[in-house]
């Protein structure tokens, strides 16, 4: 693993402003440090690229402990992108974004290339901006620089603190937008500082919740947002709120009909090979006559058991009816532990399909609104 | 005889006062150039207590209302008469508009920026000189500028304690009532003055980055 901190402190004097805090982050993914202010997100990060010297436990950056990294090397190999953005207003953004492959000592050549492929990676039109100045940009603008900036040399790991956070709503969005898709395209090891759930429900694929200093629970964004283990996490998770909101929105509004449905007539064969097909791991199993839900298949039962028919496989499901909330369809996912539900008419026939990131993103999206009132 | 008369009688008698004038107006200056940018690095840097900083900005921000008359009498009661004294004096007292300007000028520059240097993997030797210097060179600039000619001004001012230069001119001139040896001392310190004060800026608009000049503007329209 990229980073790791093993029992990681940080005192000032009486102060304990990261306690005891032990974090393997995934490679390739996004992680979210997340907890109300003063909590320890920003010190775990200068920790992590040795701007704060820990005072206790340890920090590996690639397996070699941060104490026995040059810190200038370390941070040269790790990007740094912080909310003020901190561009220098006396280089062109060309030359902000070719800072670090300059330390680095790369070819200009090369340099040059780089930073034209970050503007277009950061959706900045590099005739237009190459060789302007950061006061000549709007805010979005700067941060995308900004991005662009911290991803400069290619390094595996980025840091990122509270990034987006000065960035006003409907922009916000937008660069969170582009955010995952530049993340899908270079899988870095990101770590991201923020105090705002939505952001970090939406950007995370997975969450670290501090508090006072302290880890309080560390899994899949999925993962807390069904089981927060905690009472301060639930209260960070709004919980309650956003669900009341989940209440106004019906399923037919949102449910999706790009679901696998196969008539429980067919060989399992062929069950198991248009699954594969469409890379779906379930199946639902309907009346071949009627197209009534009888239940669902996994790829995992179909290659236990290859032989014999769909009907003796398939399992029971709830389902749920279009006109129900998304609060009820959320209630039967977790009952039942999946992430899809099927949407069946009052006739019991397959319609859609309702899952649980559809969901996920209408309470991020609510709470954005503000429609979960009070 | 007209304004011009003294000039044009004596040419050598002048250039030799105007050279005099440049040699103790030069040295003092440039000396307080690079020990002004000196002391106001060494105050600046990241492991200076913020009180130390404040205190020279304090002391320096007070001093530039001292007239220079009494910095030249103070230095005259130690060191006697002469050029050296004169000198000194003009040293100490272009050295305060200097530091005053480049060690605020260093106080305000954004921590968000030196933050991210560090964070990107630049050495401090790097900021001060990449990102540092860059941005206090128009206050840099300013202090330096205003040393120029409040310097080129108070040399004459040292002629009364036997340093030489234009100021010789213009004392003698005063006491024989001689308006065009007056003026035969004051025009080429005031032509010398706005000759370095062109050269200066010319300079400074040379080193200055677009991007600075643009953020100046854009913080002075928002304000
Ligand atoms: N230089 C410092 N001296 C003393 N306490 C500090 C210092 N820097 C941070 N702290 C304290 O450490 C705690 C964590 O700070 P920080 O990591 O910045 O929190 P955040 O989660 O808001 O980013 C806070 O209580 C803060 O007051
Ligand atoms: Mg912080």
């Amino acid at each position: 693993m990229a980073i790791e901190l093993i029992h990681a402190e940080k005192t000032y004097g009486s102060i304990t402003a990261v306690k005891d805090l032990s974090l393997t982050i995934p490679d390739n993914q996004i992680t979210i440090l997340i907890g109300p202010s003063g909590c320890g997100k920003t010190t775990t990060m200068k920790m992590i690229n040795g701007l704060i010297p820990k005072t206790g436990g340890d920090i590996m950056i690639n397996g070699v402990s941060v104490d026995e990294w040059d810190p200038i090397q370390l941070r040269r190999n790790i990007g740094y992108i912080i909310q003020e953005i901190g561009l220098f207003p006396h280089y062109t953004i060309f030359d902000n974004i070719a800072i670090v492959p300059r330390l680095l000592r790369w070819e200009e050549k090369r340099i040059k290339q780089r930073v034209l492929d970050l503007l277009d990676l950061v959706n900045l039109d590099p005739g237009e901006f190459t060789y302007k100045f950061p006061s000549q940009l709007s805010g979005g603008q700067r941060q995308r620089v900004g991005v662009a900036r911290g991803l400069a040399s290619d390094p595996d790991i980025v840091l990122m603190d509270e990034p987006f956070g000065a960035i006003d709503p409907i922009n916000r969005e937008k660069i969170q937008d582009s955010f995952l898709e530049i993340q899908k395209e270079i899988q870095k090891t990101i770590v991201f500082v923020t105090h705002d759930i939505h952001e970090a429900i939406k950007l995370g694929d997975n969450l670290a919740i501090l508090d006072e200093g302290s880890l309080v629970q560390f899994d899949t964004t999925y993962n807390v947002v069904n089981n927060p283990e905690t009472p301060l996490v639930e209260d960070l998770l709004g919980a309650d709120r956003a669900f009341k909101g989940l209440a106004l929105l019906r399923v037919k509004d949102y449910m999706k009909n790009d679901f696998l449905s196969l008539a429980k007539s067919t060989a399992s064969e062929e069950a198991l090979k248009q699954m594969e097909l469409r890379q779906s791991k379930f199946a639902f199993i309907v009346d071949g006559r009627n197209r009534k839900l009888q239940g669902y298949v996994t790829v995992k039962s179909l290659k236990h058991r290859s032989a014999g028919s769909l009907e003796q496989l398939c399992k029971p499901t709830e389902a749920i009816q279009p006109f129900a909330t998304l609060l009820d369809a959320m209630t039967k996912l977790f009952s039942m532990g999946l992430t899809t539900l099927p949407v069946v008419d009052d006739r019991g026939i397959l319609i859609g399909v309702i899952g649980m990131k559809t969901i996920l993103k209408q309470i991020e999206q609510m709470a954005v609104l503000g429609i979960e009132g009070d | 005889m007209g304004l011009f008369g003294y000039i044009i009688q004596n040419p050598g008698r002048v250039l030799e006062k105007l050279y005099e004038h440049i040699i103790i107006f030069g040295i003092s200056w440039a000396v307080a150039v690079l020990i002004g940018i000196v002391i106001s690095i060494m105050v600046s840097r990241p492991g200076v207590k913020p009180r130390v900083t404040d205190t020279v900005v304090g002391i320096t921000s007070a001093a530039q209302s001292v007239p220079s008359i009494a910095v030249i009498a103070v230095v005259f009661l130690f060191t006697g008469i002469g050029m050296v004294p004169a000198i000194i004096a003009l040293f100490l007292y272009s050295l305060v508009p200097i530091i005053f300007n480049a060690s605020s000028a260093f106080k305000t520059i954004d921590p968000a920026l030196k933050e991210a240097a560090r964070g990107m993997g630049m050495s401090s030797r790097q900021i001060l000189w990449k990102v540092e210097i860059p941005l206090i060179i128009p206050q840099l600039f300013s202090g330096i500028r205003t040393a120029a000619t409040i310097n080129i001004g108070t040399t004459t001012i040292a002629s009364a304690v036997g340093a030489g230069g234009l100021g010789e001119l213009i004392f003698i001139g005063l006491r024989l009532i001689n308006t065009s040896q007056i003026f035969a001392g004051a025009f080429p310190a005031a032509l010398l003055a706005i000759f370095i004060d062109i050269l200066l800026s010319r300079l400074e608009r040379r080193i200055t980055s677009e991007g600075v000049l643009m953020d100046i503007e854009k913080h002075s329209l928002a304000h």
